[in-house]
């Protein structure tokens, strides 16, 4: 007897933990998530005026609704909606009896329709059969409210209290009657509304109804989901598919294990199966609500949303608001959600917002059971930013053009020349363009500029560069003679820094990091005046030999000091240059004491893959030949009394050689030009002191442009607009050196030196403060 | 022995038209059904009445033209999964002191779509000298 009694107690406390277990979740909390789950956070972000209280609105203050999808990150972006339709097809809006608007969230009160936040077609009321879909229910208020209630900062209006906005505050909502004040739908009424949804073109259809279904119980095939959907809303399903608009489903309100047959159709269904979303709910606590159908075997078509304890627009008059649950109020989240991405990326299809959506949600922890969570719970901060690397396009108008170029932003950049650099700087602010994310092709806009260095005469003008200058050389200068010329080495260490070979008599010389000019080489003893600062030791030379790379080679020509070719080469840059120069007159005739030395200047430049010096990568790119002529006049005199005028000036057209399909667009031949004047005296007071002045200005560019065309915007077929962006590349202002510098030989060995530099409009430009420099050192070689 | 049945049979038929005048069927003065979707109604009980304090704002809330009705008792069923389901008075019978009011839960077709939001099934009420009464309140 015993025995039978403790069998019955086992077999009667095995009964009642089962019972228990399969109850399901109660109340808000979790009905199928392991107890270790922990549910992760996605992070939000968005200043005061973004989190508001209207912001906070849809969940009473809480983190709920808005804060756990991070509405306010993609608000920040930009994207809150504007210009998406999205049709609502419930049981109407709140409207006066004449159809005016009553809401104040969705425009002010008697706003005739339609409006800039609502549209009532005409016949959308297909309960009553009339033209004015009023909600006699409030669900369909509720769910338009979720969706794009307007953002207008009521929250502390006196007449409204509990003000809120919606996820897509700024879309525009299409109203369609097919519920009645029961919050019953027909098929009839389904079927007309999406019907006349999609010949009115909207982009999402919000559905927060269904039948007390389970797919794949209920029906398990395209076809007896027709049966059981009811084949007029299926077909309607199927046309809207086909023509590409997204149709979001409530996952239902029944605790199953799948969602309803409506919801879930797009698992048996190709024909709308990549624009589908079913959608469960979350509560409070994160975790799935109770009462919500679980995403099962539609998984791969469904999303979770906030659903629990929603605050949103009611339908009576004066801004009235309430707090609702269900699966009807997670599914408007998604809508909105998918209006602010494709509001945000108008380069993608429908397919790809969904996907979009779906990718990024939040599927870590507790969102990792896919079963019940699908994809997870739709995070709007990430799906509205880069998912893979950006990258820019040139050479197609196509996004999914497979002989596109697409190169990563890294990859994309021009260095300007300081020549032009304040026209560049000032004619991109604010101008932007788009790249592409590789996931997806989803546009971003990015400021052009962002690709662009621009060059600077002032930026060496350093206190620490000038200290650097100071320090003790270690080069050490080797000069020797023979049969066939003079040798000067400059070595560093093992390593030579510049050389320089010049025949007997002048005829040739080969130079490494080194003019082999005989006008430079000439003067050489006045630019001894300079420091080792780089504008003094610039200001001779051929501006359009752009030295300093570090493998310059130079090689010159010369017919008894009259004439001379100068050549150049750097290795580096692939730079070519040739120069002829006219000596008319030279100290080396006639009276040498009072003797001028002109020079007259003629060359050519080719740059590869850049010009004037500027560089550029990626859909940057210039040709292998930008070529540049020149001209230049250099002069010496010595004016007696031991002063010593030196003169020098050169000017150039510069022509760009475009890419095909390269940003670098058209361009006119760019003139530039430069100058030096200065002015030295020996003999200064005393014989071991010279001064010496000096007015130069660095190479600037006096007329001339390109054209940058860029990408700037894109649309849904997935065609890129290019823009053309004329930029004038002369500065609004002129750079003007002026130097003053003293030296006194204190033994053979050391001398000092002093140094006075004043730079006006720094970089061509007239918003740069003038810089001073005064330096004062002492020089001893050992 | 036939007196004794006699006294029996009175008091019986006594006691059947005592019963028969307590259970006297009343007639609301105004009734109005509906369903809420609002969880205002979630934590209260199967009914309100005027006597509460919150019955003022309850009413407005389930419909602000019902503050201008003499409503003084909402009825309340739910929660309901869905949209679709109704309440529906079926009677009221007055038992001396009490009131037993007798609502049918009508739940939604097997086949039709409703709404996917929790909703609260009510009857709004005005009753005659209502807090005369015990309120017994049968969903059917």
């Amino acid at each position: 007897m015993k025995n039978l009694i403790k069998i019955f107690a086992i077999l009667s406390l095995t009964l009642l933990l089962s019972a228990c277990g399969s109850g399901g979740g109660g109340g808000g909390g979790a009905g199928g998530g392991a107890a270790n789950y922990t549910v992760p956070a996605c992070t939000d972000s968005g200043n005061s005026t973004i989190r508001d209280a209207e912001y906070y609105g849809m969940s009473n203050g809480s983190t709920h609704a808005l804060a756990r999808i991070c509405a306010g990150a993609a608000y920040e972006r930009g994207a809150t909606g504007s210009g998406i339709d999205v049709a609502v097809i419930d049981t109407g809006v709140a409207l006066y009896g004449s159809g005016n608007n009553v809401h104040l969230d969705f425009g002010e009160n008697n706003d005739s329709l339609p409006s800039s936040k609502i549209v009532t077609p005409s016949g959308s009321d297909y309960i009553n059969s009339d033209n004015i879909p009023n909600d006699d229910d409030g669900h369909g208020t509720t769910v338009a409210g979720i969706i794009a209630a307007d953002n207008d900062n009521q929250a502390n209006s006196p007449i409204i209290t509990d003000g809120m906005h919606g996820v897509a505050y700024d879309a525009k909502l299409y109203i369609f009657k097919a519920g009645d004040s029961n919050g019953s739908f027909t098929n009839a009424a389904i079927a007309s509304s999406m019907q006349a949804a999609i010949s009115g073109g909207v982009d999402i259809i919000n559905n927060s109804y269904g039948g007390s279904t389970e797919i794949g119980v209920d029906c398990n095939d395209a076809s007896s989901c027709e049966s059981t959907i009811g084949s007029n809303v299926y077909t309607q399903m199927e046309a809207a598919g086909a023509a590409g608009i997204i149709n979001v489903w409530a996952a239902g309100n029944d605790s199953q294990s799948n969602p309803s047959a409506e919801a879930g159709a797009a698992l048996y269904d190709t024909d709308f199966q990549n624009l589908s979303i079913a959608v469960v709910a979350i509560g409070t606590d994160g975790k799935i609500a109770s009462y919500s159908n679980k995403c099962g075997i539609v998984a791969a078509y469904c999303v979770a949303a906030p659903g629990s304890s929603i605050y949103s627009t009611w339908y009576f008059a004066n801004g009235y608001h309430t707090e609702n649950s269900g699966t009807s109020f997670a599914a408007p989240m998604v809508s909105g959600a998918l209006a602010v991405v494709k509001h945000e990326f108008s380069s993608l299809t429908n397919a790809q917002v969904v996907n979009r959506l779906l990718t990024t949600a939040l599927d870590t922890d507790e969102y990792s059971q896919s079963s019940i969570y699908g994809h997870g719970l739709i995070n709007l901060s990430s799906a509205t930013a880069a998912i893979s690397s950006l990258k820019t396009i040139s050479g197609s108008n196509s996004l999914d053009d497979t002989d596109a170029n697409y190169f990563d932003l890294a990859n994309n950049s021009f260095s300007s020349s300081a020549s032009f650099s304040n026209a560049l700087s000032n004619a991109l602010v604010d101008q932007t363009m788009e790249v592409y994310d590789s996931f997806d092709r989803a546009n971003f806009k990015i400021n052009v500029n962002s690709f662009f260095s621009l060059g600077s005469y002032i930026s060496q003008n350093t206190v620490e560069n000038h200290m650097a200058r100071l320090e003790p050389k270690t080069k050490e200068k080797v000069k020797h003679k023979n049969l066939y010329g003079n040798f000067t080495t400059e070595v560093d260490g093992n390593y030579v820094q510049s050389s320089m070979f010049q025949s007997t008599g002048d005829f040739l010389a080969l130079g490494f990091n080194q003019s082999t000019n005989s006008f430079e080489n000439a003067v050489d003893p006045l630019s001894g005046f300079f420091n080792d600062s780089n504008f003094g030791n610039n200001y001779l030379v051929n501006p359009y030999f752009h030295a300093g790379t570090g493998q310059d080679y130079f090689m010159s020509f010369n017919g008894n000091s009259n004439f001379g070719i100068d050549t150049f080469t750097n290795a580096n840059g692939n730079d070519l240059g040739l120069a002829f120069n006219l000596n008319p007159l030279s100290s080396t005739n006639g009276d040498a004491k009072y003797a001028g030395d002109l020079q007259i200047v003629l060359g050519t430049n080719y740059e590869q893959n850049k010009f004037l010096n500027s560089s550029s990568t990626g859909a940057f790119v210039t040709g292998d030949m930008s070529n540049t002529n020149f001209t230049g006049v250099k002069y010496k005199r010595n004016l007696g009394n031991d002063f010593t005028f030196v003169g020098s000036g050169f000017a150039g057209y510069t022509y760009i050689d475009k890419v095909s399909n390269s940003y670098i667009d058209k361009s006119t031949p760019l003139l530039t030009s430069s100058f030096t004047l200065g002015l030295a005296k020996a003999n200064f007071i005393s014989k071991d002191q010279r001064i010496g002045f000096f007015i130069n200005q660095p190479q600037r560019v006096e007329d001339g442009s390109l054209n940058l065309r860029v990408p700037t915007s894109s649309d849904r077929d997935r065609t890129v607009t290019y823009s053309n962006l004329n930029v004038d590349l002369e500065p609004d202002a002129r750079q003007i050196n002026f130097d003053i510098i003293f030296q006194k030989a204190v033994t053979k060995t050391s001398n000092l030196n002093a140094n006075l530099t004043h730079v006006q409009n720094g970089d061509h430009s007239n918003s740069s403060n003038s810089q001073n420099f005064i330096s004062l050192f002492y020089k001893k070689t050992f | 022995m036939l007196n004794k049945l006699a006294i029996i049979l009175s008091l019986f038929l006594f006691s059947c038209s005592s019963y028969l005048i307590q259970a006297e069927e009343i007639i609301p003065e105004e009734l109005y059904c509906g369903s809420s979707k609002g969880q205002f109604l979630k934590n209260d009980k199967s009914y309100i009445t005027a006597k509460s304090k919150k019955f003022k704002e309850k009413l407005s809330k389930i419909d602000s033209n019902f503050i201008n009705k003499d409503y003084n008792l909402i009825v309340i069923s739910g929660p309901k999964p869905t949209g679709g389901f109704l309440l529906k008075l079926k009677n009221i019978n007055k038992k001396k002191d009490t009131l037993h009011i007798n609502f049918i839960d009508i739940k939604p077709v097997n086949s039709s779509k409703v709404s996917m939001a929790i909703t609260y099934p009510y009857c709004a009420l005005k009753i005659q000298d209502l807090d005369k009464f015990k309120i017994f309140i049968n969903f059917i």
